[in-house]
């Protein structure tokens, strides 16, 4: 007893020790304020000028520069978890029966991946790796000094960390709670009653978590919102505004009122678990006002996910087509237009639930007609390219995959709106395959072709060009083959959402069905192959690779497409050659003034 | 709406949401012709609001975003042409710096 107090107050001491070695390092911290005289710096030097240093910068940021680089951190790490849940599966899936998995838990282990691997990628790595390329870059393409809110800007980035871990709860705390708590099992859908009488407290701390991040992506939108409306440059108005900016102001827009519902949604679950309420039972509002709550929300979500990607393509195609983006205003319309439609769809994700058959219909007329703006834009990118001058790089191989894969994902898309389509498809992996064209085929596709496009900005350094160009190729190959396989599935019958298929051969071809999981499989490792490329390079370049030393890697100028982002990642090169200082200017900084 | 801010331009441009109002009209019609589920007042009414309530929020939409990038390119155009009058201003009053009035290059 006494050995173990002793042991722990040494430990104290070193942690206080460790703390004021922290705070020693920190210098004056006073001279430190961020942003309130617009002093702060970029850097990694500690002086009174700028940043800490250290891990004390990071902690203390409300830089819109390194809040990006601190959500595509994120979004990697929640990517490699995602990744790796989705690999157990795919594994797992290569045969009918339940072999690979049987000795961690079984069908229990996968539905709690299935879980993840959904929340994961869509509210840990999809959200994020948006919030990461317009945190950094809004602001610079719109001549703002910072986001309006530098300091909301950081606390929604810092409620994603725990956000996170409440998500994951259930895989950490599985083994050393005997399995009291488990991971959630209840698909990202959640649906009733299911995710009601599940009586692990695992599904408690997912809903808490996946709360939490809700109230993040909420204060990030209102910030977008206001940075785009406020703090623009007196030259950018709405008529010269670039289409990034379009699509993250739509995309907030629809995030305000989307989230939300999502929170109330979630609360009212938690209620009903926790304390008898009977929001989704039978007696109450039944399972399918869930059904209702959660697709309200879970549709307009999809255009969140998409809508930045497809300005980031619009931004970035064009540059590499030697032509500017074919009818900007249709795009920036249509951007709009999706917007609003998109709250007027959501049912068509319940076409076999019985609802009543004039409200289907409804729901299938205007996702027929959200199929139009979607459509003028895969025009317009096609248009751009028409005659251009290409120029394959690595962030416009991911362009014109983007679009490729889109269209597959898009038209897939269309077929499932039509009510008699969906009532045989629906739930089946021709649902899976269609939608994961879209959210890895092209929202992924875009994100990797933001990270190559702006990589000399935020990192000062270029990556390495047949390392980008493996990545993309085994990420296109890998996805067609993954996921048009998954599309055949579903025609064979194949229902989503199960860890083992030995159903009769009379229902459907096993040997078929098995064959096309096969070669998910194959393509699963392909893909998988292709994002250890992807690492290698990015964290090799960015320690090791080669300087930029011009303002305009891309030669954009030559063209007359010199954005802002670029012109300002010049004036930093400029700046810094004279006396050799590393330190760049944050945006809004001042030049160090001489009191004296 | 006045005729200067929906000129022929802007409205070619609104043409492309102008399709899936097209569209939701066409369903409204529609519907509102063929009926083979039944009378039901309640979800006929749901029915009919879910297209027209979007319809409505749409065609909002299109017609403010047209107006204000409509007015916002007015008013770059406006900035442009004062700011070639100065450049051409100084450059009669012989300043050898004056700024060459731009001319818009064409990419392609």
């Amino acid at each position: 007893m006494a050995g173990e107090q002793l042991a722990l107050t040494v430990l104290m001491g070193v942690f206080l020790v460790g703390v004021v070695a922290l705070l020693s390092r920190m210098e004056d911290l006073r001279t430190y304020t961020p942003l309130a005289g617009g002093s702060a710096g970029y850097g990694d030097e500690t002086s009174t000028a700028h940043k800490p240093s250290g891990l004390i910068r990071w902690l203390t940021t409300v830089d819109h520069k390194d809040i990006g680089i601190m959500y595509g951190l994120y979004a990697v790490i929640a990517f490699v978890w995602g990744g790796l849940a989705v690999m157990l599966m795919r594994v797992e899936l290569a045969t009918p029966a339940m072999d690979a998995l049987a000795g961690m838990g079984g069908a229990n282990f996968y539905n709690g991946l299935l879980t993840s691997h959904g929340i994961t990628m869509l509210f840990l790595f999809g959200t994020p790796i948006i919030a990461a390329f317009a945190n950094y870059f809004i602001p610079l393409l719109i001549g703002a000094d910072d986001m309006a809110f530098p300091r909301i800007n950081a606390i929604a980035f810092w409620i994603l960390p725990p956000a996170a871990l409440l998500i994951w709860a259930g895989f950490f705390l599985a083994p050393v709670t005997e399995n009291m708590i488990e991971p959630a099992r209840t698909a990202w859908t959640m649906y009733t009653p299911l995710s009601v009488e599940q009586a692990n407290p695992g599904v408690d701390l997912m809903l808490l978590g996946l709360h939490l991040s809700g109230i993040g992506a909420t204060m990030g939108a209102i910030n977008f919102i206001a940075t785009i409306f406020t703090e623009r440059d007196g030259e950018v108005n709405w008529a010269n505004l670039d289409i990034f900016s379009w699509t993250i102001l739509t995309q907030s827009a629809l995030i305000l009122f989307a989230f939300p519902l999502l929170g109330s949604a979630i609360v009212m679950l938690l209620l009903d678990r926790n304390l008898q309420t009977t929001f989704f039972a039978v007696e109450g509002g039944g399972p399918l006002l869930w059904q209702h709550l959660f697709w309200f929300f879970g549709h307009p979500e999809v255009y969140i996910l998409v809508l930045p990607p497809m300005g980031l393509v619009s931004l970035i195609l064009p540059k590499f087509s030697g032509r500017k983006l074919f009818g900007f205003k249709f795009v920036v319309y249509s951007t709009l237009a999706i917007g609003v439609l998109s709250f007027g769809v959501w049912a068509h994700h319940m076409f076999s639930t019985g609802m009543d058959p004039r409200l289907r219909a409804s729901f299938m007329a205007v996702s027929l007609a959200i199929a139009i703006p979607s459509a003028v834009k895969t025009f317009n990118w096609i248009t751009t390219m028409w005659n251009g001058r290409l120029r394959l790089t690595t962030p416009m191989l991911f362009c014109i995959g983007f679009v490729s894969n889109f269209i597959i994902g898009g038209v897939t898309g269309v077929f499932l709106a039509s009510i008699p389509v969906d009532l045989i498809l629906h739930d089946t992996y021709y649902v899976v395959g269609h939608f994961h064209y879209i959210v890895m085929g092209a929202i992924g596709f875009a994100a990797f072709a933001g990270i190559y496009y702006w990589f000399p900005i935020f990192t000062g350094r270029m990556y390495q060009r047949t390392l980008g160009k493996a990545h993309f190729w085994f990420s296109m190959v890998g996805t067609n083959l993954t996921f048009f396989a998954m599309l055949a599935l579903g025609y064979l019958g194949m229902p989503r959402r199960y860890a083992t298929y030995e159903f009769d051969g009379a229902i459907a071809p096993l040997t078929q069905v098995a064959t096309f999981h096969q070669l998910a499989t194959v393509g699963a490792f392909i893909l998988f192959i292709g994002q250890l490329f992807f690492v290698w390079n990015i964290v090799q370049s960015w320690l090791e690779g080669p300087k930029v030393e011009d303002g305009d890697p891309w030669n954009l100028e030559r063209d007359g497409m010199l954005d802002r982002e670029f012109q300002w990642f010049d004036e930093q090169l400029e700046a810094e050659e004279p006396e050799k200082d590393p330190s760049l200017l944050a945006d809004g900084g001042q030049e160090e003034q001489d009191d004296s | 709406m006045s005729s200067r801010t929906f000129d022929r331009e802007t409205l070619l441009d609104l043409v492309v949401n102008a399709i899936p109002l097209a569209m939701m009209a066409f369903f409204v019609v529609l519907f509102a012709a063929v009926n083979p589920f039944g009378a039901d007042p309640a979800n006929q009414a749901i029915q009919f609001s879910i297209v027209i309530i979007t319809f409505g929020a749409l065609f909002v939409l299109t017609y403010y975003s047209g107006r204000a990038i409509s007015n916002a390119e007015a008013e770059l155009e406006e900035r442009e042409a004062r700011e070639a009058a100065e450049a051409e201003e100084s450059a009669v009053d012989g300043d050898e710096d004056a700024p060459a009035l731009a001319g818009d290059e064409d990419a392609n």
